[in-house]
């Protein structure tokens, strides 16, 4: 009964208020996709076929193979700056990728040499984040609470890419990694760097290649440490509407959100777009019997709201609910409502 | 005379022997150097030879196989394809050393997709996501026509997707589930016809009439023959007591997870002993004890000789078990769904939320190895084998359920296999599978079966255990999942490459989801596991100290 009530209330509200100001519209808010991801991709104009056959080794595992053929490169002397800056990045990373015992202190070295004498590369930021993710100590342990310190030179590498390299892609991974650094301190008061370092990357890049992780992440730090669902749930939602990269855990991720929406946030009307996705877009998948049966509840429901309200809930229809709900959502994340 | 004769024969003889064993070396080396050179292509023709092998002794596999090879040799002829039988036993090892060795064939059955099988395909096969979404032109003429070849699959090929490789890696044939085998004779002699039991209550009076049977003729008759393999708790316990987790188990998308059973019994808001609990685990008693006394411990093989020896009237069996009944039995077999609890069943029925979800994952999978010669001519055999119309003439030759949609399933018994992916699955998890209440429920839960523990006591036991060992239990499942980090970082370096250089090769967009590229799955399957494990860090930690309220829990209880 208490949802009924809710669910009028928002139909009504809407058709006599209006729906909220759009913020975005979907579809203009597209994640950038590959053409954003390569736009720094570069050929060397020398060796390219030795090139080549070294990152084909190193895709195949042959670590080894692929290090002496790097080195190859590097040591010729008709080798341009972009074939080096390419095989010492290659290097780097066969030595930190070699089996069975990989080679960290000649993988730092190599990432180092690129930013050391080839400053100009747009290649550097990404040499920074191989070393910051080299430096990072990451503690899986159960009793572990984090001194907030063992990572700040991680923390340094991470900071200096977002500083000094705006205009490089790395800048995303470099923000999703210092935030994790952040997420192992454990404790709240600590780990809510984790969450302000996504919320402003997300502020300034919205759209970012990563942008579905980097909601997921900060909503799963709201929902599950601060148990603040105002705070978390729209994070999810949006996250939901990017979509996981992953199509084989959609069923699970929209069962979520719908979760959290309707019991969250109490805000049913919205869950129900939620559990059709389920139904329409993961077929066959562990959620789908669940999505049905708590749709069923849930127009069980509404079967007691005001026939016109119920009316305009069910002709609503999942598109125009979508919008609205994108439209509620890009509000709250920028903190207008819901704080 | 008679020397002279001597030494001819003795020269004869010898040099028969010489020429014999020379000849029989030269066409060791010729078949030798033909497979290590050219990788089976004959010599002196413009043949392209496949190699493909399976673990499947069954003549057959064999003979199906060998009519989809001639079949695609029909289109093709400039192909020949062979195919190997390798001993089950000895496949594991064969295989490795085939793969590691660099004499593979060209399509290799994988038997799994996780462990040794997962390193194998990272390191030896080729990754078929870029190929799994072009479209499958064997299907011409179908309502698949013009359809990516993953989507043409059940399951979207879930079942060749390698998932901390973050690629799919093996294309399956077939799909396997298991329903119940009866032997139609005997069931007709005892109950007075043979039509299989309508539900849970009526199946159990079938069992009891059994026993009575088998105590009149004083005989080892059991009612049901069942093997360790074949999940009866999970397939029965969820359909009494799905939704229970809901609130706990938001983190785990509502799967099954001991975890959040900890978290109940830590905060007091959740109790074993309960009801629902109580009567699942009554339902699993009764129907257990219609099994073979060592159904804990038997494996297939000796299920099916009680059946096939007549030892039993029932056996839980799979897809793969109908040719191989029908083959060797004696007597009529028949096929019957599990029966489900009516809701009117005086004793479960109020309980009962709906039978239990079957996940219809592909199988019998086969992987491409990178040696392959003619890697295009193998992927397009593999097309050709998995078009609709071909899978369903190979799974129809074995009795198999076919893996691709719209696949037409002729055979009466088989239909009943088709998997019921809506059903229940959130279920409390009460054995992890691993670790230490693993250890503890394996050799508690048969104690309970047998009647020497009470369900109070298991429970209370259970219970213990749980406050006690969560914590170990979920470091130990952790420190396994970590094993895999350093392949997803390796996943991520590779793509992150892909972005910088072209030499490192072309970047696949929309070989995951839409304009998605591997290097944003990579560092999202990286980061979901980063979440789990900082969640439970923190959880572990402020519940005991009474901080944390479980998501969702006190709308639960609303």
């Amino acid at each position: 009964m208490k949802f009924c009530n809710e669910a009028v209330l928002y139909v009504l509200a809407s058709l006599v208020v209006g729906p909220p100001p759009v913020v975005a519209v979907q579809g203009t808010r597209t994640i950038q996709g590959v053409d954003t991801l390569t736009r720094e991709r570069q050929r060397a104009d020398r060796y390219s076929e030795e090139l080549s056959k070294g990152w084909r080794h190193f895709h195949g595992g042959r670590s080894d193979q692929a290090r002496t053929v790097f080195e190859g490169v590097l040591e010729s002397r008709n080798a341009t700056a972009a074939g080096r800056v390419q095989a010492l990045y290659g290097l780097g990373l066969c030595h930190k990728f070699r089996r069975p015992v990989s080679r960290p202190d000649a993988a730092r070295e190599s990432f180092q040499r690129i930013v050391k004498e080839f400053p100009e590369s747009s290649v550097v930021p990404w040499a920074l984040l191989e070393l910051g993710i080299l430096a990072r100590k990451k503690r899986a342990d159960l009793d572990h609470q984090g001194s907030g310190h063992e990572n700040d030179e991680a923390r340094g590498y991470f900071l200096r890419i977002l500083k000094d390299f705006p205009d490089s892609l790395a800048i995303h991974e470099a923000a999703v990694r210092l935030a994790s650094s952040w997420f192992f301190e454990v404790r709240p008061e600590v780990s809510r760097r984790g969450v302000e370092i996504l919320e402003e990357h997300l502020r300034r890049y919205p759209d970012n290649p990563l942008a579905s992780t980097m909601h997921y992440r900060i909503a799963f730090w709201y929902l599950s440490v601060a148990q603040n669902y105002p705070k978390g749930v729209p994070h999810l939602v949006r996250q939901g509407e990017m979509k996981l990269c992953d199509p084989f855990r959609w069923g699970q991720n929209y069962w979520q959100v719908a979760q959290f929406l309707r019991f969250g946030l109490k805000r049913p009307e919205e869950a129900v777009l939620w559990y059709e996705k389920v139904i329409a877009e993961a077929p066959g998948t562990a959620m789908v019997l669940s999505a049905r049966k708590e749709l069923a509840q849930l127009r069980e429901g509404m079967e007691a709201v005001p026939a016109d309200a119920a009316q305009v809930l069910r002709e609503m229809g999942p598109e125009k609910s979508a919008q609205s709900l994108t439209r509620r959502s890009e509000g709250t994340m920028t903190g207008e409502s819901l704080d | 005379m008679r020397a002279w004769i001597k030494r001819w024969r003795k020269l004869l003889g010898g040099g028969l022997a010489t020429i014999g064993v020379v000849g029989v070396y030269l066409i060791s080396i010729l078949h030798v150097g033909r497979v290590s050179f050219t990788s089976g292509d004959a010599l002196l023709t413009e043949e392209k030879v496949i190699r493909i092998a399976h673990n499947l002794n069954d003549q057959r596999v064999q003979a199906a196989f060998s009519r989809l090879a001639q079949d695609y040799q029909r289109l093709h002829p400039e192909v020949r394809i062979e195919i190997q039988s390798i001993p089950q036993r000895a496949y594991d090892q064969w295989a490795t050393t085939q793969l590691m060795g660099g004499t593979p064939p060209d399509l290799v059955q994988m038997l799994g997709r996780a462990g040794i099988w997962e390193t194998l395909g990272q390191h030896y096969l080729v990754p078929l996501t870029a190929h799994i979404g072009q479209v499958n032109p064997y299907n011409r003429g179908t309502e698949l026509e013009g359809r990516p070849w993953r989507d043409t699959y059940i399951d979207g090929m879930e079942g060749g997707y390698f998932f901390h490789v973050m690629d799919f890696f093996s294309i399956p044939m077939t799909i396997d589930n298991s329903r119940v085998f009866y032997n139609k004779d005997l069931y007709r002699l005892i109950t007075g016809s043979d039509e299989p039991p309508a539900d849970f209550r009526s199946w159990m009076a079938v069992c009891r009439k059994i026993r009575e049977y088998s105590a009149r003729q004083r005989d080892v008759l059991y009612p049901v023959a069942v093997a360790q393999g074949d999940y009866l708790f999970s397939r029965y316990f969820p359909t009494l007591t799905a939704g229970m987790m809901d609130f706990y188990s938001i983190w785990q998308g509502g799967n099954p997870e001991y975890i959040s059973i900890y978290y109940g019994l830590a905060s007091k808001s959740f109790d074993l002993k309960q009801e629902r609990i109580r009567v699942g685990f009554r339902l699993l008693k009764e129907l257990y004890a219609q099994c073979q006394p060592s159904f804990l411990s038997d494996l297939a093989e000796q299920k099916r000789f009680f059946f096939l020896q007549g030892r039993s009237v029932m056996a839980v069996g799979t897809t793969r078990d109908i040719g191989i009944y029908k083959d060797l039995a004696d007597f009529s077999v028949g096929v019957f769904d599990f029966p489900q609890v009516d809701s009117d069943d005086p004793a479960y029925g109020r309980f009962y939320e709906g039978r239990s979800r079957e996940n219809p994952l592909t199988t019998f999978a086969f992987g491409l190895s990178q040696a392959s010669r003619n890697p295009e001519i193998a992927l397009d055999f593999m097309m050709f084998c998995t078009s609709q119309k071909q899978n369903e003439r190979f799974c129809a030759e074995l009795a198999w359920y076919p893996a691709i949609l719209g696949a037409e399933v002729r055979d009466a018994d088989l239909r009943l296999f088709r998997p019921v992916t809506e059903g229940v699955s959130r279920y409390p998890a009460l054995n992890p599978g691993h670790g230490p209440i693993n250890l503890f429920f394996e050799q508690n839960f048969p104690l309970y079966l047998d009647g020497q523990l009470t369900f109070d006591q298991s429970m209370d036991q259970l219970a213990a255990v749980f406050l006690r060992q969560s914590k170990e239990n979920f470091q130990f499942k952790l420190n396994m999942s970590l094993g895999n980090r350093p392949q997803t970082e390796y996943n991520v370096a590779k793509e992150r490459a892909k972005m910088l250089f072209e030499e490192a090769g072309p970047v696949q967009a929309g070989t995951v989801m839409g304009s998605r590229t591997p290097y944003q799955l990579g560092l999202e399957i990286g980061e979901m596991h980063d979440q789990f494990i900082n969640v439970n860090q923190y959880t572990f930690r402020a519940i005991p100290e009474g901080k944390y309220r479980y998501p969702l829990f006190q709308e639960s209880h609303e």
